[in-house]
């Protein structure tokens, strides 16, 4: 009979818990796997199969991981949109105004000096400290909504949850635009237009910083509430 | 029959509901909880680990159940889980609110078929 055990300790490496607890849960669903194997076994099945049975329970990986450990930090360990959408959009979107301002105050030029003015680095193309903080956003957005066991759509919305805000103040504006009569320019003399179109040109960099995220689990199915 | 058109919240529902009607008859283990679902429902409902082991460890936090470690007269141990009185509440409001639901479809189809 496989050690069941050191299997399910394997595939439990990084969950988080302490070791007592990782132990006690290694512990538990090996002794699952033993009665799976057994049970095969008693219907015939080889000790090859029986083994492979068992092994199928185990589904994917990194969902259980990623499961008993929410389940262990006192988090729900399915994916709900408050915890997995709603509070890092708001949290990113909070970030971004500190980082409008940050960029606003020291990285709005095309380089990246130290305080001495000193040269860095230096884009021909796009404000560098802007995409910094894009990727930054995009990455934090992505972070928080897969460690609250966030759903690929869900990262990929939490990722980009700066950018989605802006058809709101976007249409927001139109109101306020048709309400007086005038164009409103933003900052710099930019109008809606090309303030929709330079949100739409920014946005493949939060997409930079999301994707990790998106690729985690993204390729293996995920097991459902009941498989 | 699968239930995988269902939303995550539904299935938890179930699942849940499921769980503390198997632990109302007795203390059980993980497994033997999985295999008398999957056997009282013909296999409608059943569990993979990702899905049985987070749903008890939520379940115990939430007082609803206990779960101790216990040895089999076969040496083995295993953790047993029983049904708590907070769970056994907790069984008889999910099954009057699931009786509603059902309930309530039910009176849908009835005025659809009038």
């Amino acid at each position: 009979m496989p050690d069941w055990e050191a299997i399910i300790r394997s595939r439990l490496q990084g969950l988080g818990a302490s070791a007592e607890q990782q132990a006690e849960v290694a512990s538990e669903l090996a002794g699952h796997l033993e009665d799976l194997y057994e049970r095969a076994r008693i219907e015939g099945l080889t000790e090859q199969e029986a083994a492979a049975r068992a092994l199928a329970a185990i589904g994917d990986e990194a969902v259980l991981r990623r499961r008993i450990s929410l389940a262990l930090r006192g988090s729900e360990f399915a994916a709900d949109w408050k915890s997995s959408f709603w509070m890092p959009a708001l949290f990113v979107t909070a970030a971004h105004l500190w980082f409008v301002k940050l960029s606003f105050w020291y990285m709005l030029e095309h380089a990246i000096r130290y305080p001495n003015g000193q040269l860095i680095l230096q884009s021909p193309v796009l404000p560098l400290g802007g995409v910094f903080f894009l990727i930054l956003e995009g990455a934090m957005g992505g972070l928080l909504s897969w460690s609250a066991g966030g759903r690929f759509w869900q990262r990929l919305m939490a990722g980009l949850s700066t950018w989605l805000i802006h058809p709101v103040i976007l249409v927001m504006s139109a109101l306020i635009e048709l309400a007086h009569g005038h164009h409103f320019y933003w900052f710099g003399g930019m109008s809606l237009y090309g303030f929709w179109l330079d949100t739409l040109r920014l946005c493949p960099y939060l997409l930079l910083g999301v994707f990790p995220f998106l690729l985690l689990n993204v390729r293996r199915p995920r097991a459902p509430a009941h498989a | 029959m699968r239930l995988k058109g269902l939303t995550p919240a539904i299935k938890r529902g179930s699942a849940e509901v499921a769980i503390l009607s198997v632990l109302a008859d007795g203390r059980l283990h993980g497994y033997e909880i999985a295999r008398r679902i999957e056997k009282t429902t013909e296999g409608v409902l059943s569990f993979t680990l990702a899905s049985l082991y987070p749903m008890l460890y939520v379940m115990e936090r939430r007082g609803w159940i206990a779960g101790r470690w216990e040895t089999a007269p076969s040496g083995r141990r295993r953790r047993c889980y029983r049904l708590t009185h907070s769970g056994r509440r907790q069984l008889v409001s999910a099954t009057e609110e699931w009786k509603a639901f059902f309930g309530a479809l039910h009176r849908l189809r009835g005025v659809a078929h009038a």
